[in-house]
């Protein structure tokens, strides 16, 4: 494949990082928080992908395993995220995620 | 030289692209969700592109089928649809040169900006080492790679989301 290719989805995987971070840091409701952590497990799972097709050629069974791996520990992630998101509803009645600071103590 | 597997690959780009500004700037949230299920599919189809099938397959079923299954019905438990911030209305132009913008900045930094040398770095390592251990090459490679970079595309990717969203604030502003 050619080495342009690459460079491209490695600079995509990049950006779709960082884009998850500025969803995590910078938006305030619930829902898109977890939207931007989900963005980022996917760059990373990404970015793995294109290394390891740089390096060997080819997906090796290691990295799709992990690949595999990592996209089912994201649904859990996501899962447990939305069970936290909604009990903060049910308590806070808010979707602001600055509301949760009143948790502090 | 432009191919055609380039130019597939740039169509998928500028779509993951597209996906994401509208997955964070989207008023309502049900629509990013929407966006989600697009971008997802689209990250199988690099998967599939890139020769991982059962991966492709597993993003598919997965992100597209259980998760964002489970954030609708979430949503749905929820008191009413979320808005967040004024409705942003641009006309079509204003829309294609803001994709047009956007596109020339992630093609001039994927034909110019080389992060690191990435296609020769594995082959003398493996002539250097001659260890056959997958996990040592594995680790020199990822040492290599310069932090500098990272946060070099992590802040350019930064100022574009931050001046993309100023922008379409100063649309709104003027009506």
């Amino acid at each position: 494949m050619d080495g342009v290719i690459l460079r491209l989805l490695f600079a995509l995987g990049i950006t779709i990082i960082v884009w998850g971070f500025y969803m995590v840091v910078a938006k305030r409701k619930m829902v898109r928080t977890i939207i931007g952590i989900e963005l980022m497990i996917n760059g990373a799972n990404l970015v793995m992908i294109v290394l390891d097709y740089m390096i060997y050629g080819a997906i090796t069974p290691l990295v799709a395993t992990i690949l595999l791996l990592s996209i089912s520990v994201a649904a859990s992630i996501v899962t447990v995220a939305i069970i936290l998101m909604l009990m903060a509803y049910k308590l806070f009645k808010s979707e602001d995620i600055t509301d949760l600071s009143e948790l502090r103590w | 030289m432009l191919s055609i597997d380039l130019l597939i690959v740039m169509l998928m780009v500028v779509s993951v692209f597209g996906t994401l500004v509208f997955m964070s700037e989207c008023k309502y949230v049900g629509r990013s969700l929407i966006a989600f299920i697009f971008f997802t599919v689209l990250v199988a189809i690099i998967y599939l592109y890139l020769g991982a099938p059962i991966v492709a397959a597993f993003q598919v079923l997965i992100y597209s089928g259980a998760v964002v299954a489970f954030m609708l019905l979430a949503l749905s438990m929820m008191r009413e649809e979320v808005v967040e911030g004024p409705k942003i209305t641009l006309g079509i132009l204003t829309r294609f040169i803001v994709g047009f913008i956007a596109l020339s900045i992630v093609l001039l930094v994927a034909y110019y900006y080389v992060p690191l040398n990435l296609l020769t770095l594995p082959n003398s390592t493996m002539k250097s080492y001659l260890t056959g251990s997958r996990e040592y090459v594995v680790s020199f490679f990822m040492w290599g790679v310069r932090p500098v970079d990272v946060v070099i595309l992590g802040v350019f990717t930064l100022v574009l989301a931050a001046g993309i969203r100023h922008f379409y604030k100063e649309i709104m502003k003027r009506g």
